[in-house]
């Protein structure tokens, strides 16, 4: 059962959930085309920012990639999405929820429209969706370990994306239909991540007591290994070859290891880092660089 | 070194390197590597990227059966057959 504190918590966003309520068709107006010599990622988190080939293009050809990294974020935000809403479909009413799951049900919603965000600039501008390169074996857990890694996973997947989304949202240079998605995005996601965390905490809490040591470390290095895979999405080789760049699955490994690119994960993830180490549920740093 | 032993021990590198527990010689190319819980559905997306950064082609992830990753020896017929060595 969760504490009152947390129930209260759910109660609250869910106020603010309908008092802030949009409707996605009404809030971002897609036009029919869009001119791509823009810049759709801010430079500096675009993947290649500060190599070797970066230098090397045109300001028009960075912002062609700029445009392919958006639709890579964009892509990475819709399967993200997408298994977020059917993780948080199956705890609806489940008798554990109880007290939070009024809440679920605007998390889901507003996750919904994010995709249609998403899914329409992908799809309108670029024609595509990047494939969902992740892979799920099945797997056993003990009691409460699924619930816990599933809202830890959603925790460390949002916090990247909300630094992306808060500094984009702000950044001036950016088409405007960029930095509106980030806007939006970032504003409903804040709750998110309020409610995630706290519901990390007491799932850690109530179930913890009952594992071994062995199981925590287990548990700890799962979550590491997810949080370098999260950031490793974000280095996507079919962006470089819709750019028509040279040795593109090369590039990944120059974008990875880009003193920028390492500067930007260990800054991006520190309060991740930091809150899941206080709270025990990592027991050492994942290998960001 | 030939081209295929090149390959193979990067690929024992990453398993070593994924899970710290686990020593060069604690392992062999028949070692079931998912069965035995040395590395997980996590390691075997990395693992994916470093198969596409040596081949140099993209792989369709939806495309792929977990029986490939069973062991060294596995991935190295799954995506290494054709190489010489």
């Amino acid at each position: 059962m969760f504490s009152a504190k947390l129930k209260d918590l759910a109660e609250k966003l869910s106020v603010a959930s309908v008092k802030q309520f949009l409707a996605p068709y009404e809030t971002i107006k897609f036009s029919e085309t869009i001119n791509k010599n823009e810049w759709f990622t801010s430079p500096e988190l675009v993947s290649l920012y500060g190599t070797e080939v970066w230098n090397q293009m045109s300001e028009e050809e960075k912002k062609v990639l700029s445009f392919y990294e958006a639709v890579n974020f964009y892509s990475i935000n819709v399967h993200g999405e997408k298994s977020l809403i059917e993780g948080l479909a199956r705890r609806l009413y489940l008798k554990d929820n109880e007290g939070v799951s009024n809440y679920i049900h605007h998390f889901l919603d507003e996750e919904n429209k994010h995709m249609i965000y998403f899914g329409t600039f992908c799809m309108k501008y670029a024609s595509k969706i990047y494939p969902d390169r992740k892979l799920d074996f099945p797997k056993e857990y003990v009691e409460g370990e699924e619930d816990l890694l599933f809202f830890a996973k959603v925790f460390i997947f949002e916090e990247i994306v909300g630094t992306f989304n808060k500094r984009m949202a702000q950044d001036m240079s950016l088409n405007p239909l960029a930095r509106e998605i980030n806007y939006n995005h970032h504003k409903e996601e804040t709750r998110h991540l309020v409610f995630g965390k706290d519901m990390v905490k007491e799932l850690y809490q109530m179930h913890a007591p009952k594992w071994s040591q062995e199981k925590k470390q287990e548990i700890s290095d799962y979550l590491k290994s997810f949080m370098v895979l999260a950031w490793r999405e974000y280095y996507n080789p079919s962006v470089y070859q819709d750019c028509k760049l040279k040795n593109p699955f090369e590039l990944v490994g120059s974008a990875w290891n880009s003193p920028h690119s390492q500067q930007l994960r260990i800054q991006v993830s520190a309060s991740t880092i930091k809150f899941l180490k206080e709270n025990q549920l990592l027991l050492d740093n994942p290998e960001l660089t | 070194m030939s081209k295929k032993e090149e390959i193979q021990n990067r690929i024992f590198e990453f398993v070593v390197k994924a899970n710290k527990k686990i020593k060069r010689e604690d392992i062999n190319e028949d070692t079931p590597l998912l069965e035995k819980r040395i590395i997980n559905s996590l390691h075997v997306m990395e693992l994916l990227l470093l198969v596409e950064e040596i081949t140099g082609k993209g792989i369709d992830v939806k495309s792929i059966k977990p029986g490939v990753f069973s062991s060294v020896k596995t991935i190295m017929d799954g995506f290494f057959k054709s190489i010489e060595g």
